[in-house]
């Protein structure tokens, strides 16, 4: 009895697979284990082997053509041998979106009530549980179309919810929303997961970065400086920002920076060590750490603290996640490779979700103070300013140190200055002992 | 709330019956002076007297004629077979005396009779006294067809069956008596022709009765560890059916499945899945599947007597069938 292979799920969320090459032709032995055919979905091309014996007796999707899970591609068996119900020509589902079902896809408009003409002419009856059809019916919907997974390959409930779920893009109202100002094209966004509006700001910051510099004089909001423009405001209108300043002595820290790039090898830098001193503080004062979002107090129970990295014509923040469990050396990797990402757009959404805190050093370009505005959903910003030596007195005596400024920006709704001030002032306690780290 | 068992809620409600109104008698083969093959009635005779409590010889026709005619005129009769198989013998007073009576005098009279009588399979008591035969009854028109799987529902429903004022056939579980559940102290009724989910569900509606609903609620345990999520819906009477639980049901899990200890040939199962098909067809996700004893003799032999009626395993694998 000659058997049907079938294109195999080779990944969760796979519901058809294209044909690349027939490994075997008509008429070639097949044994247990045999590579068969090569397979390309979605995500990458697989080598398939037989799970059947005998001979290749007939190719039903020709090479180049797609298949749905589960449909039949090929016969094996012994010479001679036919299938119950083999037609000679490929069974009507199997074939998925070739050119030559096109013609089957039914008017969305509709043309017949109850019965497409279609399904009238095919030769084998589609076997489909009732309230499949007449899911199938309401939803306009082909049943020839539609794979089916229930016994004997009848089309059941699950196919036709898997045909539908299928067919519209999954997006949340906001990032729907967000999409169609941005103008991004969410059809083009491929993922598996429902698109929410991180998502679309990753792809809109996407693209910013691969635009052109070039642009006449007045030119209208799009794309990154838009989102930057109305997250800033809307920031800036809805938390009443507290700024705070302190100034570290970066004696000791610099001196640990040398240590700590001779030992490594790496090139630690003070955003590095101050990422890090952040984060421990923000472990010992969660109320910086947490969220207000619509009037509920959000604690997180991770730290991770964003960096913000200046780009051609905006600013991203791509996050460190749990950087309080991460060395100095561990945050300057990620930061590396999170910076060079952002640099050349190749951020994804997981890169910048979620962040608890940032942190915006703008101590490159000379700058004493300043007031960073909070990235919301967070509490609280630190900005970091230029080391500088400045004359300070130490023991009543005047002295030469490294100074630098830390300027925090704080939400006073969540955060009260008392509190504020004693984050700030442990962040430079770690920062000029840190020994403390340990 | 107190635990009991089904024998003693079948024993009480027939008790409180009794006292409450005078014209409630027993009468059947070996109720009095032994108070029931089951005990059921111990002590009764003693306390309502031999004209309420009466032993019959073994003549199921003429004693279930008694109860016709009894019934016909103003009493309220409760007329034991001691065991289902022993029906066909007194098929004619029930199908066509009993189910009749009141049509046919053009609601002259009326027959207030319930015929109590146990059945089922396990108990190794052979072909003549395992049968389950609901069907002869849900099949005549004019009879009523009741049959609880639990302590709470028999007592609830055996003083509905006594207080009704058609004839009610009720159908106890020989294996059932045993069984203890718990039933409130107070009196309490339960409405004929209301069924009741025992566990509700979204994947599979089993439909079952009088046993097969331990048996489910067993095999939906089971499920629940493959990550499949059945309801059991007691129907708890046969006729009439509850339509209205049966179709929120099936609209709810596109599938069934009917599990009854009844022979699968001609059983209610068959009646209910053609209801199904007719009145809710475009909700099925797969055919109604009925699990039920092969149409064989019951036998004797342990091993082949178990093989005979389903239980968990059976309703599982049914199941498995429908959701694939």
């Amino acid at each position: 009895m000659a058997a049907e292979f079938t294109m195999p799920q080779l990944g969760l969320t796979m519901t058809e697979g294209t044909v690349i090459q027939w490994l075997k032709a008509v008429g070639d032995p097949v044994a247990l284990g045999d590579t068969l055919v090569e397979v390309e979905t979605e995500k990458v091309n697989y080598q398939v082997e037989s799970t059947l014996e005998g001979v290749l007796l007939e190719i039903l999707i020709p090479e180049g053509s797609i298949a749905q899970v589960k449909a039949s591609i090929a016969v094996i068996g012994q010479p001679g041998e036919l299938l119950e119900k083999s037609t000679g020509k490929p069974d009507e589902k199997a074939l998925g979106k070739t050119e030559a079902t096109a013609a089957v896809s039914p008017d969305p408009k509709g043309e017949a009530g109850a019965d497409l003409p279609q399904q009238a002419e095919t030769e084998v009856r589609i076997k489909a549980s009732p309230i499949a059809r007449r899911l199938a019916r309401e939803e306009n919907l082909s049943l020839a179309e539609i794979p089916g997974t229930g016994p004997d390959g009848r089309i059941v409930e699950r196919d036709i919810k898997r045909h539908l779920e299928k067919r519209k893009v999954k997006v949340s109202p906001l990032a729907a929303k967000l999409a169609e100002e941005y103008q991004v094209d969410l059809s083009a966004m491929s993922q598996d997961r429902r698109i929410m509006k991180n998502d679309v700001l990753a792809q809109v910051a996407q693209s910013s970065a691969q635009t052109a510099s070039v642009s006449p004089a007045a030119v209208p909001l799009t794309g990154m400086r838009k989102v930057i423009a109305e997250r800033m405001s809307m920031s800036w209108q809805t938390s009443p920002h507290v700024n705070m300043t302190v100034e570290v002595d970066m004696t000791a820290a610099m001196e640990l920076k040398e240590k700590l790039t001779q030992a490594t090898g790496q090139k630690i830098t003070f955003t590095d060590i101050i990422v890090k001193c952040a984060a421990l503080a923000l472990k010992e004062f969660p109320v910086v750490n947490a969220s207000l979002i619509d009037g509920k107090i959000v604690s997180h129970d991770q730290v991770n603290v964003g960096i913000a990295v200046a780009l051609d014509n905006g600013l991203i923040v791509p996050v460190i996640r749990n950087a309080d469990h991460k060395t100095v050396t561990t945050v300057r990797q990620e930061i590396a490779s999170l910076s060079s990402k952002a640099r050349s757009g190749g951020l994804s959404a997981d890169d910048m979700n979620q962040g608890t805190f940032t942190v915006s050093n703008l101590g490159m370009f000379g700058i004493d103070h300043f007031t960073p505005i909070i990235n919301p959903p967070q509490s609280a910003i630190l900005g970091v300013c230029r080391i500088v030596d400045r004359a300070i007195v130490d023991g009543g005596e005047i002295a030469v140190r490294p100074m630098m400024n830390l300027c925090l920006s704080f939400d006073h709704r969540l955060i009260d200055g008392a509190l504020g001030a004693q984050f700030l002032a442990r962040l430079r306690q770690l920062l000029e002992q840190p020994l403390l780290l340990l | 709330m107190r635990t009991i068992t089904y024998g003693k809620a079948i024993s009480e409600a027939v008790h409180e019956e009794m006292t409450r109104d005078e014209s409630v008698i027993v009468l059947g083969e070996d109720v009095g002076l032994m108070g029931n093959v089951f005990g059921l009635f111990k002590g009764f005779m003693e306390e309502f007297g031999a004209h309420r409590v009466i032993d019959t010889p073994i003549s199921e026709a003429g004693f279930t004629g008694m109860g016709v005619g009894a019934a016909m005129r103003g009493l309220r009769p409760i007329v034991e077979l001691m065991y289902v198989d022993f029906a066909p013998i007194c098929f004619d007073p029930i199908a066509n005396q009993a189910a009749k009576m009141r049509y046919m005098t053009g609601g002259q009279v009326s027959v207030p009779m319930v015929i109590r009588a146990p059945g089922g399979a396990g108990r190794r008591n052979a072909g003549q006294h395992s049968q389950s035969l609901d069907t002869l009854f849900t099949h005549i028109p004019g009879l009523k067809v009741m049959a609880p799987g639990t302590p709470y529902d028999a007592k609830g429903m055996l003083k509905t069956a006594i207080r009704d004022n058609d004839p009610v056939i009720f159908l106890e579980h020989k294996l059932l008596y045993a069984q203890k559940g718990e039933v409130p102290e107070e009196e309490y009724l339960i409405p004929m022709g209301k069924a009741d989910i025992k566990r509700p569900g979204k994947d599979v509606t089993i439909i079952a009765w009088s046993r097969q609903v331990l048996s489910a609620l067993e095999a939906a345990k089971q499920l629940a560890q493959q990550g499949i999520d059945a309801e059991v819906l007691d129907l708890r009477t046969l006729v009439p059916l509850d339509w209205e639980a049966i179709e929120a049901s099936v609209k709810k899990t596109h599938r069934v499945v009917i599990a009854h200890e009844a022979v699968k040939r001609s059983g209610y199962g068959g009646e209910i899945a053609a209801q199904i098909m007719e009145g809710v067809f475009d909700f099925l996700d797969a055919p109604v599947k009925r699990v039920a004893a092969k149409n064989v003799v019951p036998p004797f032999s342990p091993p082949l007597e178990d093989a005979f009626f389903p239980g968990d395993k059976e309703i599982v694998a049914g199941v498995l069938e429908v959701v694939r």
